[in-house]
């Protein structure tokens, strides 16, 4: 077995068993179980459980009763995050006192009371008083929204006392549509688009999420092997430059390991609940058929280039330092860099085709994520997306030469201070 | 058994290195014959790590050639070397088959053969019972072994090690030193680094002694002792009286258990001496015995090989 593949080999072997990896792997399973079935854990807390509305309606206006019932009806049709509506209404014909007996006896239901009510200020009230009887106060939600149902219906009836028909009522109090409109091949409908946003800000946390973290691996690592002085027996049969090569290519498998096992849960949980409950639900809308393959390539290949991209520079700059106390020195500053490209990447969800936007998207230290995002969010030309990456490959090729020669020159330098010194000295 | 030695297998010709200003080897020269033990040998700071560390490619040197079989040493030839080096250092957490089936496999073994031998030596070792164990886990001394082990399992083509018996109880380093002779007899080249010169006097056939970056002395180890210029008597006085030694060409060393010891000047005869000295005392013993590897060493490195670094 060739020696590259051999340390390949070791560090996959010994990462992969590690509690670290387990642990890591173990918490993003989490997160994704809890994501699936927050909104319907969320339903199944008390605040957001349907609300059964009884409406006593005798008296309708014009020898209409019951119209307050549908109007409520056609109104109050919103749906709780698992997907069941809000309100379950029905129509009942009790008496007060019934009422009062019921809610008493422990029912939840909440009774509204509709009544005619002569006499002043019953233009205010379109004439109709509303009373609700429950065992526990209306929430504020549920409250405005009844009340606002409420006073369309009653406004309906003052239309139709100035003899405006219902008819017309509705014509004149038609809300207006408003569409937007997603220019490009993939989402075409506004549900899509929010679920294009949500996954692309999820694959962008995880994409900066697992550059930081393996790349602060390979530094430890590195540190490691330098402060255990294992290094010298390697270096003794292997280059450096295989030994860091083996080291990144190592994490690298171990990352995609990783990310296997998550968008295989992820995407696994995702189909089985739409395959249960036949429908997409949720804060976080994501419906498994609109997930464009696409996006996972893309995402897996700047998740290649941005793991590259700081691998070799978290590699030399662990290879500077001989303690892991030091580690910090090393992986802060190139943490800070993730950071900047991570929130520079948030304006460009927002415009990702703004002429900043592009620019970014050249830059390599920042255009694995920028691009990233431009891809899955905006419309980059193809030529954009070709030389982000050549020069993203470009800049890998020269950050690994360089990383190379730091980190032969300093592996077995031991007790040095870190400084911009020792990098140029090992460049000569 | 060893009809060979005397063709060089590795050749140091003439290599120098510095490192910030300091010349930590200059224009170092060595032969070491094939299928011998060398002692490498030298006061602290003398040269020995960075001069292996040359020869292993883990530093280049500035200046000079180091070849080996009469080539240069090229990345194949050099997985079949073996290392121990002064400051020891294995994967702490890694468990001890799997760290050795790796350090194996890195110089070159089969897969199934490397865990044949691995079994086969941690028993002969004593610690078949911790192939599972981290590293971390066991003792100093089962930590060296498996250091040792990591170094040699492979049966390296060249062994260089750096103080290999520190550390170990004199139960292990007598399998080590077996270990030792059946590699030399096996046709391997081993060199050595040891301060303890009893061990060396023991092992070795050739020994080189450098001192402050330079050669002082190489050569077969028994061949050095006969040349040695300076010569040591042993001597005994019946009655234990004092030995008058004026106008004689002797110089007072430290003594014997039971007798005295003197270095004899150079050119000085010592039969003229002997015939002096029985004169003037009953002598009982008269013996003139070749300096050992400790003289020779701290005469070769007389001028306080230490380094301030």
């Amino acid at each position: 077995m060739s020696v590259v593949r051999l340390i390949v080999h070791r560090e996959y072997a010994t990462r992969v068993r590690g509690k670290g990896f387990i642990a890591a792997t173990l918490f993003g399973l989490l997160a994704i179980v809890a994501l699936n079935f927050a909104p319907a854990l969320m339903d199944a807390l008390a605040g957001s459980r349907q609300l059964q509305l009884a409406v006593v309606d005798r008296s309708g206006p014009a020898g209409a009763p019951g119209f307050f019932f549908e109007r409520l009806t056609a109104d109050l049709t919103e749906t709780l995050p698992g997907g069941r509506p809000a309100y379950v209404l029905r129509r009942v014909d009790m008496t007060p006192a019934e009422i009062e007996q019921r809610v008493a006896a422990g029912d939840s239901t909440a009774y509204l009371v509709v009544e005619r009510e002569a006499g002043q200020g019953a233009t205010a009230t379109a004439g109709y008083s509303f009373r609700v009887v429950s065992a526990e106060a209306l929430s504020g939600t549920d409250r405005g929204r009844l009340a606002a149902a409420l006073t369309t219906a009653a406004t309906f009836i003052r239309l139709q006392e100035r003899g405006i028909s219902a008819e017309e009522a509705r014509t004149l109090f038609a809300p207006v549509r408003l569409e937007s409109e997603v220019v490009g091949e993939r989402p075409q409908d506004e549900s899509a688009a929010a679920e294009s946003w949500n996954l692309t800000y999820i694959l962008v946390i995880l994409l900066y999420m697992t550059i930081v973290m393996y790349g602060t691996y390979i530094a430890m690592g590195v540190i490691e092997e330098k402060s255990s002085r294992v290094v010298e027996v390697v270096v003794a049969s292997a280059r450096p430059f295989q030994l860091m090569m083996g080291k990144v290519l190592g994490l690298a498998l171990v990352a995609l390991t990783q990310y296997a096992v998550w968008l295989g849960a992820g995407f696994g949980l995702l189909a089985a609940r739409e395959a249960l409950t036949g429908m997409a639900v949720g804060p976080l809308t994501l419906r498994f058929a609109n997930v464009h393959p696409g996006l996972l390539v893309a995402f897996l290949v700047f998740f290649v280039l941005g793991f590259f991209t700081y691998a070799g520079l978290f590699a030399a700059g662990g290879s500077l330092v001989s303690r892991s106390e030091d580690a910090q020195q090393i992986t802060l500053p190139l943490s800070i860099l993730i950071v900047a490209a991570f929130f520079l990447g948030f304006y460009a969800m927002d415009k990702p085709d703004a002429p900043l936007s592009v620019a970014l998207s050249m830059v390599p230290l920042l255009s694995p994520i920028i691009m990233f995002v431009r891809v899955a969010m905006g419309d980059p030309a193809a030529w954009q997306v070709a030389l982000s990456v050549l020069l993203s490959l470009g800049s890998i090729g020269l950050f690994v030469w360089v990383a190379a020669k730091v980190f032969r020159v300093n592996l077995l330098l031991y007790g040095r201070r870190v400084g911009f010194s020792a990098v140029v000295k090992a460049l000569r | 058994m060893r009809g060979s030695a005397g063709s060089a297998m590795l050749e140091l010709q003439g290599i120098s290195k510095s490192f910030a200003g300091v010349q930590a080897v200059s224009d170092l020269s060595l032969r070491v014959p094939e299928g011998v033990i060398f002692g490498f040998l030298g006061p602290n700071g003398a040269g020995k790590t960075t001069t292996m560390r040359m020869v292993l490619d883990i530093l280049r040197p500035d200046s000079g050639r180091i070849a080996w079989r009469g080539a240069p040493i090229t990345d194949r030839v050099r997985r079949r070397f073996g290392y121990l080096p002064e400051e020891r250092g294995l994967y702490p957490k890694m468990r001890v088959g799997d760290q050795l089936l790796f350090f194996a496999r890195l110089h070159g073994m089969e897969r199934a053969a490397a865990l044949r031998v691995i079994d086969r030596e941690l028993a002969r070792f004593g610690i078949a019972d911790r192939k599972d164990s981290r590293l971390e886990e066991l003792s100093r001394g089962n930590q060296q072994k498996v250091q040792v082990l990591a170094a040699l399992l492979h049966e390296p083509d060249l062994a260089l090690l750096d103080e290999p018996f520190t550390g170990l109880d004199p139960i292990n380093s007598e399998l080590l030193k077996e270990a030792l002779i059946a590699l030399r007899d096996a046709g391997k080249t081993i060199v050595f680094c040891s301060h303890r010169l009893e061990q060396v006097e023991e092992l070795c056939e050739d020994v080189a002694i450098i001192a402050r970056g330079c050669l002082r002395l190489v050569g077969n180890l028994a061949r050095l002792r006969r040349q040695a210029t300076r010569r040591v008597v042993h001597l005994r006085v019946a009655d234990g009286s004092p030995v008058p030694t004026e106008g004689l060409p002797l110089r007072p060393l430290e003594p014997g258990r039971d007798y005295l010891r003197f270095a004899l000047d150079e050119g000085a005869e010592p039969r003229h001496v002997l015939a002096t000295l029985v004169q003037r005392v009953p002598v009982e013993l008269f013996a003139l015995e070749r300096p050992s590897l400790q003289e020779i060493f701290l005469e070769a490195t007389a001028d306080g090989g230490e380094r301030s670094e």
